[in-house]
């Protein structure tokens, strides 16, 4: 399937608002991960243009995003390109730190947290399952909705379903949702489960089948049919939804 | 255990182990329009083993009324004995030739002869042969590019029109455009900004989407869109490849008033063997000639014999009538039993290819456990995919799918 390129602000919010949550799903899932971000706490705040600051504040083995952080170690990207390509690795200069001083010399366990997080992404590192829980518990739900707010062909491709909730979930258990309000262009992805019922929900029978269809190994439509993935409620939504997805996973890579 | 399926229905343990092997040789297992994907998986079939009439059994033996006729082909009962004796006398002489045969000849021409615009007809294997085809017959006769279809309208799986997304590039879709279904605005919106550059519209005689209900044309959308073409010097492609010869021997046009220039049909024109035609107005031979149509079968004469067969047996016993008597009973059948249960439905379609939704039903509950109860119960139904008839279906038998429904109706409730 081929996508449409996306734009450079599309990009920089599918990093800012769904992949940077994902440090602090990944300090509660990966030991390694509260190891390389240091006994002491630290705060960034991202400055990328044309969106709100992105600020990170780590204590404790823990790490919140927030509105706003005291002091935070403050580093300004060029543009939303810059963002996006410092996030893959591929910007030819860093940010410029402007502000936040007293933070500076802590900078490092930042960097070196979302390396971690780069290393667990990866594809056949090691850490599949803990990938699988990251995506599965988070990641897509909110780069769906990034996606639908910045994206109108996308967004255009579930609104004929009106107001939906869609849900991933492992054994039964709901791991995240997405909400889907058309009519106000709210679109919003959430850890955990629904509060009422999911419009759809695709419900992977263990992790290692999350991690399977995680991976790209799964023949999705022969995991169906095995009862290792469970799609329930409206099926034609699955079915709009998988493109989006689909294109989440290649503007990503 | 990557390949163990954790469905448990015991009912149809010999399909789950069959679709365990498959999946392991075959991608998806059971690939396309087929796949258990999109009925109800680990709770129906998933292989058949025979069928007779109005009825198959599955792998595990299980008995069903079939209400899917192959998705559409079957139009006088499985295993017809007529039709398959008049295919079986000619492939007894040999199947794949150097060259066409006369039945060739006699179908064209028992086509040309039924359907009121045709001038000529060319065959095919499937629905997608043909429909393709007529795409590039109408591009070869106005010198134009693009087509116009129907949003939500299912063509086939060429990759112009293929519902799939895998393998697609954009420019397979560069030159077809939508328009929205009886609305003659939206048609009349796509012709003034392409119509200089639009070789066909093409149409089904009624809007069967996927998961969604079936749109009968109203008469204005059908004449406008008629209107619209012949100012444009647009060609209209009709296809009839669900609905022909199950709604009328002359070509579905004739029940809702399309003029189109090509038609296909494929479906219930040889009862279940694999055909498919392609019809046009006289004017458009020149054109058609030209355009490059062949396959390794697709002359094969077997195909051939039973098409001649079914078409005879339609007409002779009056089967678009009893079609449509039985389909009509059908429907009331379903639409009292599902009040009686409480429950209000939505009957669309012609009776003859009828299809059922709930209301009130946004997460499918309602119409998956539905489903799941009446392949319980012995019927089999789509709950996303319109629903065909055969001339096989008794009164009797339309009694008794009404009474599985009934109690599937019930079932659904607590689902």
């Amino acid at each position: 399937m081929r996508h449409p390129a996306p734009t450079d602000t599309l990009l920089a919010n599918l990093y800012a608002d769904a992949v940077l949550p994902c440090l602090a799903e990944l300090l509660a899932l990966d030991q390694k991960s509260a190891r390389v971000a240091g006994p002491r706490p630290w705060q960034v705040a991202l400055e990328i243009p044309g969106r709100e600051p992105v600020h990170l504040a780590y204590a404790n083995g823990q790490l919140v995003t927030a509105k706003s952080a005291s002091r935070p170690l403050r580093l300004r990207f060029r543009s939303a390109r810059h963002f996006a390509q410092t996030c893959c690795g591929e910007a030819r200069w860093p940010p410029i730190p402007v502000g936040g001083w007293l933070q500076l010399p802590r900078v490092g366990r930042f960097s070196a947290l979302t390396r971690r997080l780069n290393e667990v992404m990866e594809i056949g590192a090691g850490s599949g399952e803990v990938r699988a829980q990251l995506l599965f518990g988070g990641l897509l739900v909110r780069a769906l909705a990034v996606l639908c707010r910045g994206q109108t062909e996308a967004a255009a491709l579930i609104r004929p379903f009106g107001e939906t909730t869609f849900a991933f979930a492992i054994g039964g258990r709901p791991l995240s949702w997405f909400e889907s309000i058309p009519m106000q262009s709210h679109y919003q992805g959430f850890a955990g489960g629904p509060p009422g019922p999911a419009t759809l929900t695709i419900d992977f029978e263990s992790l290692g089948i999350a991690r399977a269809a995680a991976d790209g190994r799964l023949d999705q439509f022969a995991a169906i049919g095995l009862g290792q993935i469970k799609v329930q409620g409206l099926t034609p939504l699955g079915d709009a939804l998988d493109i989006l997805l689909d294109r989440i996973d290649h503007y990503l890579q | 255990m990557m390949t163990k399926a954790v469905c448990h229905n015991p009912r149809y343990r010999r399909s789950l182990a069959l679709f365990e092997r498959a999946q392991s040789v075959i991608p998806g297992g059971i690939y396309g329009h087929v796949t258990p994907a999109l009925l109800e998986p680990g709770d129906s079939p998933y292989y058949a083993m025979r069928a007779k009439g109005c009825r198959y059994w599955d792998v595990d033996g299980n008995e069903y009324l079939d209400f899917l006729c192959g998705y559409g082909p079957v139009v006088l009962g499985h295993a017809h004995p007529e039709v398959d004796e008049a295919a079986e006398r000619v492939r007894h002489d040999g199947q794949c030739f150097n060259h066409p045969t006369p039945l060739m000849v006699e179908l064209a021409e028992r086509l040309v002869a039924l359907i009121d615009f045709a001038g000529w007809a060319v065959f095919a294997k499937n629905g997608s042969d043909v429909t393709t085809w007529c795409t590039q017959v109408a591009r070869e006769a106005t010198g134009r590019r693009k087509l116009l279809v129907a949003r939500g309208a299912y063509h086939g799986t060429a990759p112009w029109c293929s519902p799939g997304h895998g393998g697609l590039i954009e420019e397979d879709r560069r030159q077809v455009l939508t328009f929205d279904w009886n609305d003659p605005q939206s048609a009349k919106d796509a012709f003034a900004q392409h119509g200089d550059d639009l070789a066909a519209v093409i149409v089904t005689p009624f809007h069967h989407p996927l998961f969604e209900g079936s749109s009968l044309p109203e008469r204005e959308f059908v004449e406008t869109t008629r209107a619209l073409c012949d100012h444009h010097g647009t060609l209209l492609i009709l296809d009839d490849i669900r609905a022909g010869f199950r709604l009328h021997l002359g070509g579905s046009h004739r029940v809702y008033g399309w003029q189109p220039d090509l038609a296909c049909y494929s479906k219930a024109m040889a009862n279940g063997y694999p055909i498919s035609a392609a019809v046009g107005r006289p004017e458009l031979k020149t054109a058609a000639s030209k355009v490059f149509l062949t396959g390794s079968y697709w002359n094969s004469a077997v195909e051939m014999a039973a098409s001649l067969k079914t078409i005879q047996l339609l007409e002779d016993q009056g089967g678009i009538e009893v079609l449509r008597q039985r389909g009509e009973a059908f429907v009331a059948g379903l639409a009292g039993a599902a009040q009686r249960a409480g429950l209000s439905v939505r009957m669309s379609g012609p009776p003859a290819m009828p299809f059922m939704q709930f209301e009130n039903d946004p997460d499918y509950r309602l119409r998956h456990g539905f489903a799941r109860a009446c392949y319980e119960g012995g019927l089999f139904i789509h709950p996303h995919h319109n629903w065909f008839l055969s001339t096989a279906h008794t009164e009797e038998d339309i009694r008794l799918a009404v009474d599985i429904a009934a109690r599937a109706f019930e079932t659904a409730k607590t689902a």
